[in-house]
């Protein structure tokens, strides 16, 4: 985990520097965000105790599932809904993939980050903005999410709001990141392990809702959706 | 569909060749000539070309293919919304996640407030250049009011004139604007030509249903330059369009309409 401080052109993490990638970060904590919260199938059962939550978390090796995203803001007449496609492969694989309205992929491997754009050509890019690189810097961070180590990160404070249908409160606790995410909060579905719906609040009137659906566990995922785009 | 640029100087889109030819001594200092149209035609093809402008409020989701300023390439969602009456703008690029990216909003008289930037978005002057190019793209060049112009007319002529037959604003009503010069180029296409003082705007309808527009300021090289494919079936709006602006902070922008 990197290792927070500040200095004259923004908060370095990791001896990054945070505020020049600012975008790529509130990208990689959406993703991150959604990793963790579907690595965490038990933590309905542990509502009380993220102990327990990381013990389970222990278990899944690999994950498939279908989102919905909603974005709500007011320069938006009606909220704008993308789709995709989630995969994870135990320890640190990541594919997270937009189908609609634009097509992008990300590529998270023993840390790195690639992203690709397909674009007008019908051709896969590289996409070569800071974006990136922001993401992965909160991989780093997002590493400990994988291991149910929600108490344990520097970015964000966790806190428990136990219940039939718990939710995982996060909120930032690093200057930078309170400049664009004001909360996130992750909410269980009554079905123990299985996460719902992830919200990320950018201010009261703008929203992210990322809604998970078809999730399936530990089913065998071909090695290569994580290396290549296609 | 073809740029509409008709240099007449051996430069090319490169700014670097650009630059270069300033210091050569190129006679580069007008955008392509023009000849004049029948007035009948002339009449037609100028309100077809402010018909390009639509009036009224609107707001706009696009998926962005954008080469960005300091070397950046991504995909982004912009959202745009704007009033061509009081010619205000709102915009919004977001990351495919969701994030916003950047929001700031631009008033008629020109006040332009930034309530989001995340870097490197936030540099100085990216929002002002922004706003400069939506309203490049989405309102008629000039708004005051004056008589219909010739082709040869040496000075921008403006009028009343109904910018506007058909759409989603309201149609006839967009009160006053620049009225464009109609005319030729030598190749036969043509024009509709807006010589404002700091600079000179070119709109080229194309067969299939599109347009471009081709700013020139002082030289024959583009600054900015947009193609449009055919519209929606109101005639408003590019279904895909592309957007480039050349200079060292320079950037482009292939679109594709999302949502109205």
């Amino acid at each position: 985990m990197g290792e927070c401080s500040r200095g004259k052109r923004g908060v370095r993490l990791g001896g990054h520097d945070m505020r020049a990638t600012g975008a790529g970060v509130g990208i990689g904590v959406v993703i991150g965000i959604a990793i963790a919260i579907v690595l965490s199938p038990g933590l309905a059962t542990a509502a009380e105790d993220f102990n327990e939550l990381r013990k389970q978390a222990e278990v899944v090796k690999f994950i498939a599932a279908d989102f919905t995203q909603t974005k709500k803001m007011k320069l938006l007449k009606k909220p704008l809904v993308s789709k995709g496609r989630f995969l994870y492969g135990a320890p640190d694989s990541v594919r997270w993939e937009y189908q609609s309205p634009i097509r992008t992929v990300s590529l998270v491997r023993g840390g790195g980050v690639k992203r690709f754009n397909l674009t007008s050509d019908g051709k896969w890019h590289a996409d070569s903005s800071s974006a990136v690189e922001g993401m992965r810097i909160v991989m780093e961070q997002i590493t400990g999410w994988l291991a149910g180590r929600f108490d344990e990160g520097t970015l964000f404070t966790a806190s428990l709001v136990p219940g039939e249908r718990p939710v995982v409160m996060l909120s930032p606790t690093d200057k930078e990141m309170a400049r664009f995410i004001s909360r996130v909060e992750v909410r269980f579905s009554n079905r123990p392990g299985v996460v719902e719906a992830v919200e990320i609040f950018e201010g009261e009137a703008t929203s992210t809702l990322i809604e998970f659906s078809n999730v399936r566990l530990n089913e065998t995922v071909d090695p290569k959706q994580f290396e290549a785009v296609e | 569909m073809s740029l509409v640029h008709q240099s007449r100087c051996p430069v090319g889109l490169n700014w670097g060749l650009f630059v270069a030819s300033l210091f050569l001594g190129c006679a580069c200092s007008s955008p392509p000539a023009l000849t004049p149209l029948p007035v009948v035609e002339a009449d037609l093809l100028a309100r077809s070309c402010l018909a390009r402008f639509p009036s009224g409020s609107f707001a706009v989701v696009h998926a962005i293919e954008a080469t960005l300023p300091f070397g950046n390439a991504s995909s982004v969602l912009g959202v745009s919304s704007w009033d061509a009456k009081s010619r205000t703008l709102s915009a919004a690029l977001l990351a495919p996640e969701g994030i916003a990216l950047f929001e700031a909003s631009r008033t008629g008289g020109g006040e332009v407030v930034v309530t989001r930037a995340l870097p490197p978005l936030d540099r100085p002057g990216f929002a002002e250049g922004l706003f400069e190019d939506l309203a490049f793209l989405y309102f008629p060049p000039g708004h005051d009011i004056s008589v219909p112009p010739r082709a040869d007319s040496p000075e921008p002529a403006t009028a009343v004139f109904p910018a506007h037959g058909q759409g989603e604003g309201s149609p006839g009503t967009a009160g006053t604007a620049h009225l464009p010069v109609p005319g030729r180029y030598e190749d036969g296409r043509s024009v509709c030509r807006w010589p404002l003082p700091d600079r000179t705007i070119d709109l080229v309808p194309a067969p299939d249903g599109g347009f471009a527009m081709v700013e020139y300021r002082d030289s024959s090289e583009p600054v900015r330059r947009f193609e449009a494919g055919r519209s929606t079936s109101s005639g408003h709006f590019p279904l895909s369009s592309r957007f480039e602006r050349s200079g060292p902070a320079g950037y482009s922008m292939r679109f594709s309409l999302v949502e109205l």
